[in-house]
């Protein structure tokens, strides 16, 4: 059954210094939601990506906005998504490395507002991450 | 040591350890760590990693220049990788680039 989604907004200058912050919240998130260890890990390497990416192209004044949401799909499991932008940077690709890992941890991941009346203006990327811990529970259900 | 934003580096040696966040705002103080090792004349570098507890692909660039900065490829021991460590370099399959001991 799928259930309510609860987000979180973070907005913080685009700078380096501030990047951990953004994956203390993810993880934060996700462990409430059910996130076992090896999801957090994933999370953090996705959200660090991301949140690097962007803060790489920004100007001194720009501000970083994280929206991080949990929630479940259809099937009842665990769906945690991040959207990262920066208003007024300049969008551009992702290195092959950032995007290596981010196809590795992630289930789904685009550049550009995930909704259509997301940010408009600016660099937005994100991604969406099916927790691994809900999984076993959607199977043990099914198996029931 | 460690600073405030929780990362800490110490050189002994041919020895750098690390603790903490290994990321963008961190890596280029590795960097630097490793510059200096080179200037000195080092052609083995030791990064002790037991107690790092995340990298990211600009912490593995930067573990990536320890190995090829300068005039030839050196030798980059990870000794005692962290899970956080280990989980990146598998993901990124660049195990093999480094030569690791210990560790989890």
């Amino acid at each position: 059954m799928r259930t309510a989604d609860e987000t979180v907004r973070l907005e913080v200058p685009a700078r380096t210094e501030h990047l951990r912050l953004v994956r203390l919240v993810v993880a934060g998130m996700a462990s409430s939601h059910g996130a076992d260890v090896d999801d957090l890990e994933d999370l953090r390497i996705a959200t660090g990506e991301l949140c690097a990416h962007l803060v790489d192209r920004a100007a001194p004044e720009d501000r970083l906005v994280a929206d991080v949401t949990a929630g479940s799909d259809d099937g009842g499991a665990a769906v945690v998504t991040v959207e990262v932008s920066v208003p007024g940077a300049a969008d551009a690709p992702l290195d092959e490395l950032a995007a290596m890992l981010l196809d590795t941890t992630t289930d789904r991941c685009a550049a550009g507002p995930r909704t259509p009346d997301g940010a408009a203006a600016g660099a937005t990327l994100w991604f969406e991450r099916r927790l691994r811990a809900s999984d076993g529970a959607v199977d043990a259900s099914a198996d029931a | 040591m460690a600073t405030e934003d929780g990362f800490g580096l110490q050189v002994d040696g041919e020895t750098i350890s690390l603790s903490g966040d290994l990321d963008a705002h961190t890596a280029p103080r590795l960097d630097a760590a490793v510059t200096e090792l080179i200037r000195t004349g080092a052609d083995r570098i030791v990064l002790r990693m037991a107690d790092v507890e995340f990298v990211d692909s600009s912490g593995l660039r930067s573990m990536i220049r320890a190995r090829n900065e300068g005039d030839a490829p050196r030798t980059v021991v990870i000794e005692d990788p962290s899970p956080a460590t280990v989980r990146l370099l598998e993901l990124t399959g660049m195990t093999d680039q480094f030569s690791v001991t210990g560790g989890t």
